[in-house]
């Protein structure tokens, strides 16, 4: 096998755990999947991040083996499994509904693939206990699945896909259904877990908070494609389309034209307003693209004190004030951008209809091309 | 909930109404059962209602009939019969019409329900001519067929109605733990159809015991099944034996009834919630 994808950190060299090639999934007309590449990382935590519809899923599924693939190659494990049937793939799998077999105790539940391993009787208790320690649900082997809480059922499900060692767990949107404060614990047991155990993790979520959270790494997927990858940092700081920036949370987007002359660069809007930026990629100059800045990069100055000297500063009118705890949101007015600018401010000392100025270091700028279809 | 209001009383007075419905239905059902049971332990030797006296003679009488004995016995192998034919013929198509919906489902669909849709009476009689062209007259287990026939569907709308409800990441789930599909379909497609299951076989057993027409046809003198047998014995105003054979049809199906629902792993299926 050659060494991986060249360029990335340029630390890992070793044979991805599962990797697609060309994958593609066709329902009819219409491609789940279009021609993904992709290749996970031995122990990592890789998020597939998208909106529904957006084909995460089916890449789990083709993983699993669940959906066979219209065109192109799954690895696993450097192994081509085009005629791996999913029951001999060793795959832990967690599905959205958890899928636990009503009809068996906690015990039955996670003796079921020990069992369809043929492993002996004490070695099956003993790895179900062990477990059940691990997922922090002693003394509960007995119940019924449906005398669980929420939690316990997430636990026991996850416990039954880990029972068996697999090398790689697919977490289909186990946490979709749960309320905030239980999906909050349940992602940081699953960080917990794939600390303690040696397993490589490929979970699916819309949750952008969740993927950014979670994973080593990420991949946004739109429309059957993988439009970015890369860690959290990167996917946050540094999104590469304008879908990915929207995507990802409470993004200032602001469509132009990107312009280059001799050291300066920046984005002209339709209104005529220049957004300075401090980096510009030369193939988009002259280009449709969009200016990238976030809401919690953006700070409120009163008319008439002085931004620093780095940063661009624009005139606008405070519309809408909301506290949030920690930031205050508002909605600043600036007139030739298209839009009004959305602001995680520290201050809330500005109410609705004060002019203000607004201003951000114009590093913090990313400009992204416009959506296309054309790939990363 | 909300205090007070329209919506308040409005919901109450349909809730009142649902409940004399309810009450009415149950009222219905349970009435004839009640009066067939009570009239069954009569005393005198005319069928009558309120009863006169108590008096478990009527059974005594009935069942000390050789003729009735036998005709019980008779009926209670077709029922177990019917079981058998509908449980080997009716599960497998259904989950082959559920899941792998070949073509022409629909047209399967409408062709089951013709046995049911049929007239009794035309059913019958076709399997008579069938039957006596064959020779096979006389013998139970033509019965039991001819019956299974017209009631197969009740079966299988059972079973499919379990199978459609079954989460089928269930399968897919068992299949990544590991289980190849015939270890699948044992562990848990089949225990997840256990409940349609096994309501589909009390019905179609209760409907063997006492299905009616088409015994009246294929039966000889020598293969008379229960309801049959009291037919025939009837003669001018019906005797309390009548009744106690009813009685015993009451007890029978409750008794079947209590006995599958009590049986801990089918009251886990019946009321499992989600």
């Amino acid at each position: 096998m050659v060494a991986g994808p060249s360029g990335e950190l340029g630390s890992d060299s070793t044979t991805p755990i599962v990797e697609l090639i060309g994958a593609v999934k066709r329902y009819g007309e219409v491609a789940a999947i279009d021609n993904v590449d992709l290749a996970i990382r031995p122990r990592e935590l890789f998020t597939l991040l998208g909106p529904s519809g957006s084909g995460k899923t089916t890449v789990l599924r083709t993983i699993a083996g669940l959906v066979s693939l219209s065109e192109g190659r799954i690895l696993i494990d450097g192994v081509d499994v085009r005629r791996t049937p999913t029951y001999e793939r060793n795959i832990g799998m967690v599905f959205q509904s958890l899928a636990l077999f009503p009809h068996m105790t906690v015990f039955d539940n996670i003796a079921f693939p020990l069992r369809m391993r043929r492993r002996g009787r004490s070695e099956i208790a003993g790895r179900v206990k062990d477990v059940l320690e691990i997922v922090r649900l002693p003394d509960i082997a007995e119940r019924r699945v449906q005398e669980l809480s929420g939690g316990q059922q997430q636990r026991v499900a996850l416990a039954r896909s880990l029972v068996y060692d697999p090398k790689l767990l697919l977490l289909d949107e186990p946490l979709g259904a749960l309320d905030r404060q239980l999906r909050e614990e349940m992602q940081l047991e699953i960080v917990r877990l794939h600390r303690e155990i040696d397993v490589t993790i490929i979970n699916v979520t819309h949750d952008q908070v969740e993927a950014l959270i979670l994973s080593d790494r990420i991949g946004v997927m739109q429309e059957g494609r993988i439009v970015q990858v890369g860690t959290s940092e990167e996917i946050y700081s540094r999104p590469s389309t304008r879908f990915v920036a929207e995507f990802m949370g409470r993004a200032n987007v602001i469509d132009g034209t990107a312009r280059l002359d001799g050291t300066r660069s920046w984005v002209e809007t339709d209104g005529g307003v220049a957004i300075e930026v401090a980096e510009l990629d030369s193939a988009l100059v002259d280009k449709p693209c969009a200016a990238v800045v976030r809401a919690e990069d953006i700070e409120i100055h009163a008319v008439g004190a002085s931004p620093g000297e780095e940063s661009t500063g624009l005139s606008g009118t405070v519309m809408l004030r909301a506290f949030e705890g920690e930031t205050v949101y508002y909605e600043i007015e600036v007139t030739g951008i298209g839009r009004s600018l959305k602001v995680a401010a520290r201050v809330g000392a500005f109410d609705p209809g004060e002019p203000v100025r607004v201003a951000w270091d114009t590093n913090r700028v990313t400009v992204v091309r416009m959506d296309d279809r054309a790939g990363i | 909930m909300r205090n007070g209001g329209p919506d308040e009383s409005g919901a109450k007075l349909v809730g009142r109404m649902v409940r004399f419905a309810l009450g009415v239905v149950l009222a219905l059902v349970v009435v004839p059962m009640v009066i067939v049971v009570v009239a069954s332990v009569s005393a005198g030797s005319r069928l009558t209602f309120p009863p006169q006296g108590f008096s478990l003679s009527p059974y005594a009488t009935l069942l000390e009939s050789t003729v009735i004995r036998a005709a019980l016995g008779r009926s209670l192998i077709v029922g177990l019969m019917v079981v058998a034919i509908g449980l080997a013929v009716g599960v497998p198509a259904t989950i082959a019409l559920v899941r792998y919906r070949p073509r022409f489902r629909i047209g399967f669909g409408v062709y089951l329900l013709l046995g049911v849709a049929t007239p009794l009476i035309a059913t019958a009689f076709a399997f008579l001519v069938l039957y006596t062209r064959a020779g096979v007259l006389g013998s139970l287990w033509p019965i039991a067929l001819a019956i299974t026939v017209a009631n197969l569907p009740f079966l299988m709308f059972s079973v499919a109605s379990a199978l459609t409800n079954l989460d089928t990441s269930l399968e897919e789930a068992a299949a990544t733990l590991g289980a190849e599909s015939v270890q699948t379909f044992l562990f848990v497609t089949l225990p997840g159809m256990m409940p349609g299951i096994l309501s589909g076989t009390i019905m179609i057993f209760v409907l063997g015991i006492s299905e009616f027409l088409i015994s009246l046809l294929l039966t000889t003198i020598d293969s008379q099944t229960l309801p049959i047998a009291i037919f025939a014995s009837l003669r001018g105003p019906p005797p309390p034996e009548f009744a106690a054979a009813a009685g015993i049809y009451v007890v029978l199906a409750s008794l079947v009834v209590i006995t599958l629902t009590s049986f801990k792993t089918t009251e886990q299926f019946f009321y499992r919630n989600d």
